[in-house]
């Protein structure tokens, strides 16, 4: 098989790509402000929700 | 080309694609070289911008310019074009750097619970919305004398077929010459003869006649939400993974996406000035209008071409919003479920991806042609999923394209999140107020 790809920093570009692609990231560390967007996030989804939900109950009444 | 091993079919397709950009990479930089290599690197952003000007989206601008002309709309959508850019610009940088999707994204860094509600959403609002793109695939073949039951399953056939070939760049390059028909709205608005002081004026002066009512703020909300949809996202870092894009290529990806965002807009423009020329000074009557009806009512002021070219310009969003919308739902259940999910790979290698695809599809069309398919009910229901999926995926492209572990050099500059916080605060604004009169439909007094 022939190996495509040029040499970038010493590194195979797509080597390179491979390695980005097989990384696993882990939890994402948040700072005070995202965590303060992930808890409207929450209660945006969870109102959103209900209005949801509301409004299928009324249509069905 | 090398004789191509099963195991690494996708891997080794993606190095002879990789072989061709670094070969026009490494000559001379002239003007020529320059278009050769967007013109090799171009696909994501261009296919899903045109994508996002599905059959939806057409009768959607369609009803705007018909109900208030080119007064207040026009000027809106030019103010579109770059809010879609900055929202997709994120996701070649995203895909480009971290090399994964964005589900897969969501999943690793904000946890089981988002990734998994954001795919389901996600595949649950696409299968719906394939619904609505067949109907406006057969709305458009209906001028043509195609009858639905042919037009559903033919069209279907086509949508797979594509897949079929099993590689991405070709798939990629016939959805172009596809999309290439998207333009038909711009002779087609052309034609109507517009006043270009009635549109000049409206970029000049932007009112609105008749005040902002509740009508107008479900074509507003309509409007943003045909111009920036949560699939989109997961397509186009879908796209820009399978197609292979490093970050030496983000300069390429970020002009793809802004030469779509400037198509979508002109296109986006062309039909509300096709209609709001036609439709609204004549005050016709355009109530509860089939995807079929437009074409035919625009019939007797323009004559048959222009029919037809509005029945293929129909045809040709269902299509490609089809395509595109099938493959943001493969790569996503792929991503998540750990599944290969390329379209290099072959149908033996990658199951779970050509399943999806296949079986949004064959769902989809089979909803449209069941009797008495209750059709506004999910038109409806697609437009809250969209509406609940948005902010979210708006949000967690924000954080993931500031996350410096994932991101490094190439995270947001300041200024760019400047104006996706604005846009996230319009959206969440915007979504709230929706589904306030959706459940409430006097609240705002209409």
């Amino acid at each position: 098989m022939r190996r495509y790809g040029r040499k970038v920093g010493g590194m195979d570009e797509l080597e390179e790509l491979e390695q980005r692609a097989r990384r696993v990231y882990g939890p994402a560390r948040l700072s005070r402000g995202a965590q303060a967007l992930m808890w409207m996030l929450r209660v945006y989804v969870i109102g959103m929700l209900a209005l949801v939900v509301f409004a299928f109950t009324r249509q069905l009444g | 080309m090398a004789v191509l091993r099963e195991a690494s079919r996708d891997a080794d397709l993606r190095r002879l694609d990789r072989e061709r950009v670094l070969s026009v990479r490494s000559r001379s930089r002239s003007p020529l070289q320059n278009l050769l290599l967007f013109l090799l690197l171009a696909g994501p952003g261009i296919l899903v911008m045109i994508g996002d000007n599905d059959a939806g989206g057409v009768i959607t601008y369609a009803t705007t310019g018909a109900r208030y002309g080119v007064g207040f709309f026009v000027p809106f959508l030019l103010l579109l074009i770059p809010v879609a850019y900055v929202v997709q610009e994120m996701t070649v940088r995203l895909g480009a750097v971290s090399q994964k999707g964005h589900a897969e994204l969501i999943f690793d860094r904000f946890g089981r619970f988002w990734g998994i509600f954001s795919m389901v959403d996600l595949v649950l609002g696409n299968c719906l919305t394939l619904v609505t793109e067949f109907i406006g695939m057969a709305a458009g073949l209906s001028v043509f004398g195609i009858g639905l039951r042919p037009a559903v399953v033919g069209s279907a056939l086509l949508v797979a077929a594509l897949v079929s070939v099993q590689r991405y760049l070709t798939a990629e390059r016939i959805t172009l010459v596809c999309a290439a028909v998207n333009l038909v709205f711009v002779p087609l608005a052309i034609l109507a003869h517009p006043a270009p002081g009635q549109v000049l004026s409206a970029l000049a002066r932007w009112n609105l006649p008749g005040g902002f009512t509740r009508d107008v703020l479900f074509l507003v909300i309509a409007n943003v939400g045909t111009t920036i949809a949560p699939w989109m996202l997961f397509y186009q870092q879908g796209a820009v993974v399978d197609k292979g894009l490093t970050p030496r290529d983000i300069r390429e990806g970020q002009q793809d996406t802004l030469a779509g965002s400037l198509i979508m807009g002109v296109v986006a423009v062309a039909i509300v000035v096709l209609t709001g020329t036609v439709l609204f000074p004549r005050h016709i009557d355009i109530g509860n209008l089939s995807q079929a009806q437009w074409a035919q009512t625009l019939a007797p002021y323009l004559g048959p071409v222009a029919e037809r070219l509005f029945g293929l310009g129909l045809f040709e969003a269902g299509l490609v919003a089809a395509i595109t919308i099938s493959l943001s739902s493969a790569w996503a259940v792929g991503e998540v479920s750990g599944q290969r999910h390329s379209l290099n790979a072959s149908m033996r290698q990658a199951p779970v991806f050509y399943g999806i695809y296949a079986g949004s599809i064959a769902v989809a069309a089979a909803v449209v042609l069941l009797p008495g398919a209750p059709l506004q009910l999910i038109t409806l229901t697609v437009q809250v999923i969209a509406t609940l999926l948005m902010p979210p995926a708006l949000l967690f492209l924000l954080l993931l394209a500031n996350d410096p572990e994932i991101m490094g050099e190439h995270r947001n500059r300041l200024g760019a999140n400047l104006f996706t916080g604005g846009i996230v605060a319009m959206i969440l604004v915007l979504s709230t107020l929706y589904g306030i009169v959706t459940v409430f439909p006097h609240a705002l007094g209409g």
